[in-house]
């Protein structure tokens, strides 16, 4: 037991770090019906590291950290861009896109840089069985700076995502506010993947969300479930790989499966209410 | 009454610590090795005075290995680590961080950086543009590919035991010494085995199959990757399709965690065999120790290069 703490200790607060910002902005996430916008903006973020690489800096430069950035806010522009009131195109068609692009740009400037996908892999998978003290302080001080900056805005980010017809009509300026969300989004997203991969962070951005929102409708009673959810997930994940030695990221992810199927079996129950 | 169960407890503690001592002599040697090949070097050795784990199954491409549980806890509870050194293994570092042992970090006490008295290749001679590819700073780390390499890398081992468990010095010479002239009895073999190999050329999937190539005399210049960490592409496989055909080469080798899919499509077009070779111990059937993992790799150089 003893060696248990010891081992999983800080891969433990990781995950409660990344599900506290995460189920909130997974809330969103959902109401804005943008799943996949994370995997896009990590991309992105990708990009722009590979390109520092060409430019002949390392993965974990500060330079290499600025491209990202940038390349992020590019992306949260794009994003903020092509949301209109009446939608041509999905807007899930244009993270898909960008996705894809930008995984292929990629691939290209790879080719051209002749770095090979070593570091960027490393940037896009991350092992948080092996996360050290500074990079959870990191995380713990980026991810609260950007939790009080939308809790201090709250009114409007929940308003855009959960009403957008209603901020419109009251002349938010709804390109100004999806645009501080997607920037700040891609900062966490970004940061996130570094050190738990993508199938984790997506994991504790959905799953939490879409738990939440099977049971509770108020914002704060989704939050709460949100929160319990992936506080569940993380603790029963941290056991599943320390007791069946099975590698950590991906146990969580399957919890979050399980558990979701179960909450799924008891909504489907209590919907048949007495009839059972 | 008092002064006897004072002597009483007194005697107690002793056979305790005796005890204690004696177990501590008896309880093998726990070392936790990188890769299967210095496991098995390290276990030649120390026999049945060591207890060895490696951290890199075989099947995986050791660049990019991700920890469990159980290796973090393993390196957590070990006396010696042995390890690449150079800048192969990525996540070893990490590794030995999560543990909390900062006594097998490079360079300190109970770690074994067993590249060391080696004589790398590929030694870069000009400073490095990260456009040459995923290049290794401080030449090729691939050295387990020769068995003259295992010979020093014994001779490295067996320093490290015998300084953190001084009492064995004897056991663990007599088995060097045993594991020396098993090794030169094979190499001789080898080398006769594959005579008929030097000279020869080859082209392999990524540069790391160098070191073999050096030992029996094969030139291995050209790769499958047209950069280290970059797969094939178009324009390099044309390359290689004439370049097989001019130079005469018959003979394209892949490890088992690469797709075989390129070195077949290069072998259907100019008539060249693609073999899959082991990179490490107990990666195939039959290399379950060093001397059948070299054993493999030659016969399997020595079919196809005739």
């Amino acid at each position: 037991m003893n060696e248990f703490f010891h081992i999983m200790t800080l891969p433990f607060l990781a995950c409660l770090i990344l599900a506290g910002i995460h189920a909130y902005l997974g809330l969103h996430v959902i109401d804005r019906q943008v799943i996949f916008v994370d995997l896009a903006l990590a991309q992105i973020a990708a990009l722009g590291a590979s390109l520092s690489l060409v430019f002949g800096h390392s993965m974990d430069s500060v330079h290499s950290y600025w491209m990202s950035l940038g390349f992020t806010i590019v992306g949260a522009a794009v994003f903020s861009l092509t949301r209109f009131k009446k939608q041509q195109i999905s807007q899930e068609a244009i993270i898909g896109i960008t996705y894809a692009v930008s995984a292929a740009a990629l691939v290209l400037v790879l080719s051209r840089s002749g770095e090979g996908d070593e570091h960027i892999r490393q940037a896009l998978v991350g092992n948080i069985l092996l996360v050290g003290w500074p990079e959870v302080l990191k995380i713990l001080v980026i991810y609260s700076v950007i939790g009080l900056f939308h809790f201090a805005y709250r009114k409007n980010f929940l308003l855009i995502s959960q009403n957008p017809d209603e901020a419109y009509r009251k002349g938010l300026n709804i390109r100004f506010w999806d645009f501080l969300f997607y920037v700040s989004f891609g900062v966490v997203v970004t940061s996130s993947v570094r050190i738990a991969g993508v199938l984790l962070v997506f994991s504790f951005l959905v799953v939490p969300a879409a738990a939440a929102t099977l049971f509770a409708h108020r914002v704060k009673t989704r939050l709460i479930f949100g929160w319990a959810t992936g506080f569940l997930a993380s603790v029963i994940g941290m056991a599943v790989s320390y007791y069946l030695d099975l590698p950590t990221g991906a146990s969580v992810v399957c919890v979050f499966g399980a558990i979701l199927i179960l909450l799924g079996l008891v909504k489907r129950i209590d919907n048949q209410g007495l009839r059972w | 009454m008092f002064n006897k169960l004072k002597r009483l407890s007194l005697l107690m503690v002793f056979f305790i610590s005796a005890a204690r001592l004696l177990y501590a002599a008896a309880a093998p040697l726990k070392v936790v090795a990188t890769q299967t090949l210095y496991a098995d070097i390290v276990r030649q050795i120390g026999k049945e005075k060591v207890e060895v784990k490696s951290v890199a199954s075989p099947k995986f491409n050791v660049h990019f290995i991700q920890p469990k549980p159980s290796d973090v806890r393993n390196v957590a509870h070990a006396d010696l680590v042995v390890y690449t050194g150079l800048d192969l293994e990525e996540w070893w570092g990490p590794l030995v961080e999560a543990a909390g042992r900062p006594e097998f970090f490079p360079g300190r006490e109970k770690s074994v950086d067993l590249s060391r008295g080696i004589r790398l290749l590929k030694v870069p001679d000009h400073p490095l543009s990260r456009a040459e590819g995923d290049i290794h700073l401080f030449g090729n780390p691939h050295y387990v590919m020769n068995p003259e390499n295992a010979k020093i890398m014994a001779e490295t081992i067996l320093e490290k035991l015998k300084e953190v468990d001084l009492p064995n010095t004897s056991y663990y010479e007599e088995n060097e010494r045993a594991f020396i002239s098993r090794l030169d009895a094979k190499m001789a073999q080898w080398k006769e085995l594959c005579s008929h190999c030097a000279g020869q050329e080859i082209v392999a999937y990524h540069d790391e199959v160098v070191y073999l190539a050096d030992f029996l005399g094969i030139k291995n210049e050209q790769f499958l990757e047209p950069k280290p960490g970059i797969p094939p592409t178009p324009k390099h496989m044309e390359f290689l399709e004439k370049y097989l055909k001019e130079n005469n080469v018959h003979v394209i080798t892949t490890p088992t965690y690469f797709p075989k899919s390129s070195a077949d499509v290069l072998a259907a077009k100019t008539g060249a065999k693609a073999v899959t070779l082991a990179m490490n111990v107990g990666e195939l059937p039959g290399t379950e120790d060093i001397f059948g993992f070299f054993d493999y790799d030659v016969k399997t150089l020595s079919e196809v290069l005739k």
